[in-house]
């Protein structure tokens, strides 16, 4: 057994920089690389994919393996990643028929079991936050899924998985997952777990360790942005965490940018909830050493009965612009706008349109910005329209008229039981 | 009550960095002291309470602060926050992720002699110097 293991966070959202990943792999000396692929909404937006015939995972994905995956079979680094999207299985499929240099074998594990979308909808679950239970919301539910832990990354990994692709997961069990692998940790020791599960947080949101979302250019500056170095967590076999990042790269590691990421997105630093454990920041110490920056003092708690799910429901559709004045009485200018659109919109929708929000940017450059809600998408490209019309039926020296249209999701959370989910695992040898 | 006419009057931004991350329609701030003798200042100051009335009508819901002080760190959690959250909001900050910025534009009160005053005093005289 070894003593330490050093994973590197690849990716912290499906549209994050690709290049980024040379570095980990050839200054990094890592032993895995995660690829952290899924927000919120990911999975809505994926499915809606998937319906009209496109693939339910990013492009975004097979680029980054197609570009740096032979590198990693080479040098013994294994890959993590969520971007399985709502179909994990076609994502290895594709990326076994794509790979190139087949010389090297190369295992790819597939997690699945987190489409909980039928057993929701057969249960009639309840929304906490409507207080009803989902049919009484009376919408389209698109998609539901519950956050897995490390349990399915950890057996693809036992089984020989140089590239494990999952769906939904929580975000830091792509790191416990691998760390429990290498160094053989007990499955119930939750100190352990919580400590390879924040190793996990801090290096999940790539670049937000080591200088990005930090820099303000006065107090807390940061060099070569352009270039960030992203995270890699070295995990020691009694769980001391030490974060740095590959030599030869922009950005910084250091305690402020650190105790940032270690807190980003938790509510109560005593129990922050995972599949995995129970995490407790509440004693959590951070510092500075030779070799990186120190994260001790995590300690953690068996995990709770009941498993997270995000549901998607429809909700309309969104229409998004605005229009620009400048110079004398350009607030004034931007004003009467709003007020043409707010009129016309009413006309037109005859009070339809649910929600609609304005606001203006600037004061002698200003932008009147504006952002709708309505029914169906033939609402939306004739408010889209409106925006345009202002060019000609608007206020005196009005430029830039922008509108564009989207679907608009809802996602709700709610809890349900462990046992309503089953971890399924395949390998494909490609 | 200390009294306020030795005290000069700042922004948190000169003493505590921030970072804003969302959760649905609960948004979190960690607010985290420059230097560890700020702590307790900050703490005084930056009650849940005072963070509420900042914020003003933007957050509906409560607002609870957790203390990290091994870390020299607050956590603050604000409830309906986000206009209904990433997938609902018609804002354009949808995330809330402008708002670290927000909280550390509220004021907190200093003594006269704290480096932060000092250099906040000079970054003043510059201005006044290079808007002339």
């Amino acid at each position: 057994m070894r003593n330490s293991v050093r994973i590197g966070g690849g990716a912290g959202f499906a549209s994050d920089r690709i290049d980024a990943l040379g570095p980990l792999i050839r200054n990094g000396s890592v032993d895995y690389i995660i690829l952290e692929m899924l927000a919120e909404r990911t999975l809505a937006i994926l499915q809606g994919a998937q319906e009209i015939g496109r693939d339910g995972f990013f492009p975004s994905l097979l680029h980054r393996l197609d570009r740096y995956l032979p590198e990693c079979l080479e040098k013994g680094i294994g890959i993590i990643t969520n971007g399985g999207g709502v179909d994990p299985l076609g994502a290895a499929k594709r990326v076994a028929e794509t790979r190139a240099r087949r010389d090297i074998p190369c295992r790819i594990g597939v997690v699945t079991g987190d489409d909980v979308r039928a057993a929701i909808l057969r249960d009639d679950v309840m929304i906490p936050e409507y207080g009803v239970r989902l049919s009484e919301i009376g919408r389209g539910c698109i998609s539901a899924h519950a956050y897995l832990g490390s349990e399915g990354i950890e057996r693809c990994l036992a089984d020989g998985a140089h590239v494990v692709i999952t769906g939904r997961v929580a975000d830091p069990a792509l790191v416990l997952g691998p760390v429990r692998h290498a160094l053989g940790w007990s499955p119930t020791d939750f100190d352990l777990a919580a400590r390879g599960l924040v190793a996990g947080h801090l290096v999940e949101c790539g670049a937000q360790a080591t200088g990005g979302y930090f820099a303000d250019a006065v107090n807390k500056t940061v060099p070569d942005l352009e270039t960030v170095g992203y995270p890699i967590a070295e995990v020691h076999r009694d769980g001391r965490i030490v974060i740095s990042k590959p030599s030869e790269t922009g950005g910084i590691v250091d305690r402020r940018t650190v105790t940032e990421q270690l807190l980003y997105e938790v509510h109560d630093p005593s129990q922050y909830l995972t599949p995995d454990a129970v995490i407790d920041l509440s004693q959590a110490e951070v510092d500075e050493a030779q070799d990186g920056v120190h994260v001790t003092g995590i300690a953690g708690r068996p995990a709770p009965e009941t498993l997270k799910v995000l549901v998607a429901l429809e909700n309309g559709y969104l229409v998004e612009g605005g229009i620009s004045y400048h110079g004398p009485g350009a607030l004034e200018r931007a004003a009467l706008a709003e007020d043409i659109l707010r009129k016309r919109f009413k006309l037109i929708l005859r009070g339809k349109a649910r929600d609609i929000w304005f606001t203006r940017y600037g004061t002698d450059d200003v932008r009147l910005h504006m952002c709708a809600r309505v029914r169906d998408t033939q609402q939306a490209d004739i408010l889209a329209a409106e925006v345009e019309a202002l060019y000609t039926n608007g206020p005196a020296g009005g430029g830039g008229a922008r509108a564009v249209v989207r679907r608009s999701l809802e996602i709700v959370s709610t809890l349900i039981p462990r046992d309503t989910v089953s971890v399924s695992v395949e390998m494909i040898d490609a | 009550m200390p009294e306020t006419e030795s005290k000069v009057a700042l922004p948190l931004y000169d003493l505590a960095h921030a970072r804003a991350g969302d959760k649905g329609d609960t948004l979190s701030i960690c607010v985290i002291a420059y230097d560890r003798a700020d702590y307790a200042l900050i703490g005084e100051q930056a009650t849940p309470e005072r963070v509420a009335a900042h914020f003003g009508d933007d957050v509906k819901g409560a607002v609870r602060r957790y203390d990290l002080p091994r870390l020299g760190a607050y956590n603050f959690v604000l409830e309906q926050a986000l206009a209904g959250g990433v997938s609902k909001a018609l804002t354009l900050d949808t995330h809330g992720k402008a708002k670290s910025g927000t909280l550390l534009a509220m004021t907190v009160e200093v003594p006269q002699d704290h480096p932060a005053a000092a250099r906040n005093a000079e970054d003043r005289r510059a201005e006044d110097t290079s808007s002339k």
